[in-house]
C-alpha cells in the first residue's frame, strides 16, 4: 500500500468510529429522555435530595475530565512517535478512568445500602439504566486501552495503532462529554428544585 | 480531489497540546463554576436566585461545556476537512433535541391528562 491509501484508510475508518459514536449519542438521548421523564417518580422511595451528595459528584467529573486531557497528551504522543510517552499516558489514562468506575460503583453500593435498588421507582430504574450505561462505556473503554498498551508494548507503533488510539482518543471524549451532561442534569438539577 | 478526501476526518489535522491545555483549563472552569453557583445557592437557603434562574445556568453550562469539548477535544471544526463530522453531528443533535424535548412534551402532557379529576370527568362524559 502506498502513502495515500494508508491515509484513505484511516479516513474512513475514523469517520465510521465517528458514525458509531453519534448512533451512540442517540442510544443516550432515549436514556436521558426516560431519565426526565420519570425523575419525580419516587414511588415512595428515596428522592434525588437523600441519595446523591455533589461533591462527591464533582470529584468524579474532574477525574474523568482529567482522563479526557491525558487521554489527548496520548494522541499528541503518538502524532511524536514517542511509544513510551503514548504508554505513560494511556497507562495514566486507564488508572484515572478506573478511579472514576470505582467512585461510581461505590455509590451504587451507597444506594443499595439504604435497601433501595432498580427495582424501588421508576426514578431508581432510570437512573441506574442511564448511569449504569455509561459505566458499561467507560469499562470498554478501558479494556479497550489495556488491549492497546500492550499491543503497542509488545509490537511497536504502526499504522494500526495510530488508527486505534485516534478512534480510542474519540470515545474516551465523547464518555466525558456524556457524563458532563449527566452531572448537569442527573445530579445537579434535582438539588435545585 | 486528492486535498478534499484527504482530511475527511476531524482529528486528523495534528492537535497541539496548547489546544488541550486550554480545553482542559475552560473545562474545569465551567465544572467549578456551575458547581459554585449550585451551591452557594442550596447555602444560601435558595434565595440567591430563582429555580427558573438557575435551571436556565445549569442547561446553558452544559451545553458549552459539550460545545467547548467539541471544538478543543473532538477538533469539530468547519474546516473542509471535517465538514462530513460536523454535518453528522448537526444532525445527531437535531434527532437528540427531537427525541428528548418531544419525550417530555408528550408525557408531560398525558400526566396533565391523566389526573384523577380528568379521568372522572371523562367517565361522567362517557356515561
Amino acid at each position: 500500500m502506498n502513502e495515500s491509501a494508508h491515509k484513505d484508510k484511516k479516513d474512513v475508518t475514523v469517520f465510521g468510529f465517528w458514525l458509531y459514536i453519534m448512533s451512540d449519542c442517540l442510544l443516550f438521548a432515549a436514556l436521558f429522555a426516560t431519565f426526565a421523564v420519570l425523575r419525580f417518580s419516587y414511588a415512595g422511595g428515596p428522592s434525588a435530595d437523600d441519595l446523591f451528595h455533589v461533591p462527591y459528584v464533582l470529584l468524579e467529573t474532574l477525574i474523568l475530565l482529567t482522563s479526557s486531557f491525558t487521554c489527548g497528551l496520548a494522541l499528541i504522543s503518538t502524532y511524536r512517535n514517542n511509544r513510551n510517552q503514548i504508554l505513560l499516558w494511556l497507562a495514566i489514562t486507564a488508572l484515572l478512568g478506573m478511579g472514576f468506575l470505582g467512585l461510581e460503583i461505590n455509590e451504587f453500593f451507597d444506594i443499595l445500602s439504604i435497601s433501595a435498588s432498580w427495582q424501588t421507582s421508576a426514578f431508581l430504574s432510570a437512573f441506574f439504566t442511564l448511569v449504569g450505561t455509561h459505566g458499561l462505556h467507560v469499562t470498554a473503554g478501558i479494556l479497550w486501552m489495556i488491549v492497546l498498551m500492550v499491543h503497542i508494548w509488545r509490537r511497536g507503533i504502526s499504522d494500526t495503532t495510530t488508527r486505534r488510539i485516534l478512534c480510542l482518543a474519540l470515545f474516551w471524549h465523547f464518555l466525558d462529554i456524556i457524563w458532563i451532561f449527566i452531572f448537569s442534569f442527573v445530579y445537579l438539577l434535582p438539588l435545585t428544585s | 480531489m486528492n486535498n478534499l478526501e484527504h482530511n475527511q476526518s476531524a482529528s486528523h489535522a495534528t492537535p497541539a497540546l496548547l489546544t488541550y491545555a486550554i480545553g482542559y483549563f475552560l473545562s474545569l472552569a465551567l465544572t467549578f463554576g456551575i458547581f459554585g453557583i449550585t451551591y452557594v445557592h442550596i447555602q444560601s437557603g435558595h434565595i440567591l436566585m430563582s429555580h427558573e434562574l438557575l435551571h436556565f445556568w445549569i442547561v446553558v453550562f452544559a451545553l458549552l461545556q459539550c460545545v467547548l469539548q467539541a471544538v478543543f477535544f473532538l477538533h469539530l471544526s468547519g474546516k473542509p476537512g471535517a465538514r462530513l463530522n460536523l454535518l453528522s453531528f448537526l444532525f445527531t443533535v437535531y434527532s437528540v433535541v427531537f427525541i428528548v424535548i418531544g419525550s417530555l412534551w408528550i408525557m408531560n402532557n398525558l400526566q396533565y391528562n391523566m389526573t384523577a379529576d380528568e379521568i372522572s370527568r371523562y367517565m361522567h362524559m362517557q356515561n
